[in-house]
């Protein structure tokens, strides 16, 4: 037996290479483009003193008094919170959907247009709707994240799934595998480079969610509070806001690849 | 005789697991119905069980998505004004991202030049800076305009860079060693090798542009079918505010379906 497991092509996420705030650390060559850029802000917001651009200075002192006066604190608390809640949900039923849709070509026909109709939709589009129907409770943010999140990681297992090498499922047949064991066994592990890239595209989509979703409410949450800012015209608190809200998503971006580089060390 | 049934006994054959079992279209389709069907009967059912103001039934939600088209035509006019915003958004999000992906994938200077503002295009969320373009640019359908120019560029910008710079290098080498011009470069080698990644880009594009103008329209700035719906949702006509909402998922779908077209249709004439 010489044979080698066949060395199989990194798969990408289906849609699309993984764009988002993980290319931030990719690009930047240097951070002294960065640097230049913030000091190119200072000196325009010094210089034309418009109430829209507070210099960079303005801002980060002020979002350091946001911290100081303990008010950022429980909106961050209340994101993080739905957002794990959220993305929770959409992890389980995103893992069972699309098991079961790269399974059963049944299964897969029904549900597809459904699916795919999600995926082309802005989420945000339900909210008036979800507001309406649960109100100002946590449900209406987590159900906003679940939109966002879920219907990626539905299509990536299921391809995931369905991509499944044929040698692979006749050995598995010849050995006399039961479905279940097939299943488990050989097609979920094979599956898993795609279904960990659906679970980061996920991620991703979960935080523009949570803030889209708060944002919408108004009330709760980093996008409530920015929201609230912004509609009082409070523009050095809305600048650290927005700077805080980047701050936040790169940093879960970051956890997030450490994970999925752990996750997948394993494969290859 | 006896060996090969103890053998089949050891292994009992078990039928593989077929996952690509294809079904006939008209069972595919018949599936698809059934399942449409079902979802229609469940939401009719529950909303019957519901008996709330806010959740109306299927059947009230398709009369209500009839008349606001055909009947009324009350959509239309809010449909128009955001798509108005929209379509021009979009292309300049398109004519702006796409040569600078290509001089960024090309020249080195550009790159640098660029890439810290795409750096941070990328990782700045755009929704909660929306109240700045608005009185930066004022209340007209300017700055809608620039938000969704806004959502979507950065991603065109990216991919299409992406793209050029997959092209094969030791093929460019090879061009211009045989003395082909930058021209010739351009048109023979990187624009066609690089045509599947625009095109990702390009969709990319137009779905963050439209998701643009649905976000801008509902958490900031109430025109067109974003105030229509949080009106219908005020004066709590639950159906019209779910018919509402499905016309523009069928719009998102068919946006997405024309962009499939297009985009089979180019890379076949490649």
């Amino acid at each position: 037996m010489t044979a080698v497991a066949p060395t199989r092509p990194k798969p990408v996420g289906v849609i699309g290479p993984s764009k988002g705030v993980s290319t931030f650390f990719e690009t930047t060559s240097s951070w002294w483009g960065i640097l230049a850029l913030l000091l190119i802000w200072e000196i325009a917001g010094q210089v034309a003193d418009l109430v829209w651009l507070p210099p960079v200075t303005e801002v980060i002192a002020t979002l350091w008094q946001l911290f100081v006066d303990g008010v950022i604190q429980p909106h961050l608390g209340a994101s993080l919170w739905s957002l794990f809640v959220g993305f929770s949900v959409s992890l389980v039923v995103g893992l069972i959907v699309g098991t079961l849709m790269g399974l059963s070509t049944t299964i897969n026909s029904a549900l597809d247009i459904f699916v795919n109709a999600m995926l082309f939709t802005p989420a945000l589009i339900f909210a008036p709707i979800l507001f309406a129907v649960f109100g100002l409770s946590d449900v209406t943010r987590i159900s906003v994240v679940v939109l966002y999140a879920m219907f990626i990681i539905i299509i990536n297992t299921a391809e995931g799934v369905r991509n499944v090498d044929d040698p692979l499922l006749d050995m598995a047949a010849s050995f006399g595998a039961s479905r279940w064991t097939a299943v488990r066994r050989i097609i979920l592990p094979s599956a898993y480079p795609l279904i960990i890239a659906g679970l980061r595209l996920g991620a991703g989509r979960a935080v523009k969610g949570m803030i889209n979703g708060e944002m919408f409410i108004a009330l709760i949450g980093l996008g409530g509070l920015s929201a609230s800012y912004g509609k009082s015209l409070q523009f050095p608190e809305v600048w650290a806001m927005a700077l805080f809200i980047m701050i936040v998503a790169i940093i879960i971006n970051q956890g997030v690849s450490i994970i999925e580089r752990k996750l997948t060390a394993w494969y290859d | 005789m006896t060996t090969a049934v103890a053998a089949s006994r050891a292994l009992p054959a078990t039928r593989r697991v077929e996952l690509r079992k294809p079904l006939p279209t008209w069972k595919v389709w018949l599936v698809r119905a059934f399942a449409v069907a079902l979802f229609a009967i469940f939401w009719e059912a529950g909303a019957n069980l519901a008996d709330s103001l806010l959740i109306p039934t299927f059947s009230s939600t398709m009369v209500a998505l009839w008349e606001t088209t055909f009947v009324t035509g009350e959509i239309w006019g809010p449909l128009a004004i955001s798509n108005l915003s929209f379509l021009l958004g979009y292309p300049i999000a398109v004519i702006v991202a796409v040569p600078l992906g290509l001089a960024m994938a090309r020249w080195k200077r550009f790159d640098k030049a660029f890439s810290p503002i795409v750096a941070v295009s990328l990782a700045l969320p755009i929704a909660p800076l929306i109240p700045v373009v608005l009185i930066a640019m004022g209340l007209g359908i300017t700055p809608r305009i620039f938000i969704i120019f806004l959502f979507a560029w950065v991603f065109i910008a990216t991919n299409v860079r992406a793209g050029v710079r997959a092209v094969d290098k030791p093929l460019i080498e090879m061009a211009s060693s045989f003395g082909a011009s930058e021209r010739v470069i351009w048109w023979k080698i990187l624009i066609p090798g690089a045509t599947p990644a625009i095109m990702t880009g390009l969709r990319t594009g137009l779905g963050r542009a439209f998701a643009g103008m649905v976000i801008v329209e509902l958490i900031m700035l109430p025109v067109g079918i974003g105030a229509l719906m949080l009106d219908y949702r005020g004066f709590f006509q639950a159906d019209l505010l779910y018919a509402t909402t499905i016309a523009v998922v069928i719009e998102a779908v068919v946006l997405a379906m024309l962009m499939q077209r297009l985009e089979r249709r180019l890379l076949k004439w490649k």
